[in-house]
């Protein structure tokens, strides 16, 4: 049988209780709980909200915007027409675009048809002569067969040419 | 969602984002442990910063509940941990502390509340935080020893022996108010 040690005392156990349950946290707790959680839940959705609104924003400003030009759906930016290019390379993991266009970094991202595996990018270029060249998995600048010419780009390789008139792309 | 509603549905409201359901909980808990909380803090103010802050970290964790219908005693926890820190923080600050709100209402034996009260913190101030742990816990909270020694992870002698030293210097300390 296990031993309870000597009892306080009903007396000096009444007066303790009754000197805590007097200083018990009151209402003000549950009130002061209740404006943090409230306070964090806004600034919660505030920071989603804000962050959607970047993350849109960043879409549209950056290479995803591409993508959301497809072919006559939407008017090209000012003074530019929109030229789409595409290219074969099966073995791909990545094909980008650089050029005059972009100031040679290669920004704009091709995407690869799913059925017939061709990469396809659609940008605006202003009328013009363009200088260009296709980037393959990040590593490998290659001319554009396609392209309406190539030029000497002065250190012994060639870039590919494109001529984008008032109206559109120039056929050679 | 109700205030009589129980702890699991409460809980299973708020983690579905119903931050208001948690004012429920609140309620309840600073209710039921409060007294607990201001033996363990030995200072009012200090026990409710202590409640204030567990409940928001309860709130913050209370996906880790796995109990959800235990939530009073995970949250009790939470609640022993914070009373700790706060007191571990103030040190013994609140002799001073407790003194300032007090009334100087006399007794019939002629002491006022305020010097019955300070004589009350005094003596628990006097105990080491086990002590005072399992004093809480048995004489305040009437648990049980076997869960007293589930809550601070000690064996059920261990605690009967913090009992009966705790006690001894309770006596000893509040013998003028017999």
């Amino acid at each position: 049988m296990t031993h309870e040690p000597e009892q306080l005392g009903a007396a000096h156990r009444d007066l303790i209780r009754l000197v805590l349950d007097d200083d018990r946290p009151g209402r003000g707790v549950d009130r002061a709980v209740m404006a943090v959680l409230r306070d964090r839940q806004r600034a919660r959705r505030w920071r989603t909200q804000a962050w959607l609104a970047a993350a849109a924003g960043l879409m549209v400003t950056l290479g995803l915007g591409v993508w959301l030009w497809p072919d006559g759906v939407t008017e090209a930016p000012s003074g530019t027409i929109l030229v789409q290019f595409e290219f074969t390379a099966p073995d791909a993991e990545r094909v980008q675009l650089a050029g005059s266009f972009t100031a040679w970094q290669p920004t704009a991202e091709f995407t690869r048809h799913p059925a017939t595996g061709v990469w396809r990018v659609t940008v605006p270029l202003a009328p013009g002569e363009h200088e260009y060249l296709v980037v393959l998995d990040g590593a490998r600048w290659v001319p554009d067969p396609a392209a309406h010419a190539l030029v000497d780009d002065g250190f012994g390789q060639a870039n590919s040419l494109i001529v984008v008139g008032p109206r559109g792309v120039v056929r050679s | 969602m109700t205030d009589t509603a129980d702890d699991a549905t409460l809980v299973a409201q708020v983690l579905d984002g119903q931050v208001e359901a948690y004012g429920p909980l609140v309620e309840r808990y600073r209710g039921r442990f409060g007294r607990y909380a201001v033996g363990l803090c030995g200072d009012p103010d200090l026990a409710a910063d202590a409640m204030q802050e567990a409940f928001i970290r309860a709130f913050e964790r209370l996906a880790a509940c796995r109990k959800p219908a235990e939530f009073g005693s995970w949250f009790f926890r939470i609640l022993t941990n914070q009373c700790h820190n706060h007191r571990e923080r103030r040190g013994r600050q609140h002799l001073a502390l407790v003194d300032v709100h007090e009334a100087p209402e006399r007794t019939d034996g002629g002491l006022t509340r305020g010097e019955i009260r300070r004589a009350i913190y005094d003596a628990m101030g006097g105990l080491t935080a086990d002590l005072r742990d399992a004093f809480l816990l048995r004489d305040i909270e009437d648990r049980s020893y076997a869960e007293i020694a589930t809550l601070l992870e000690a064996s059920e002698s261990a605690i009967r022996q913090r009992v009966k030293r705790a006690r001894d210097h309770m006596r000893r300390a509040l013998e003028e108010f017999a």
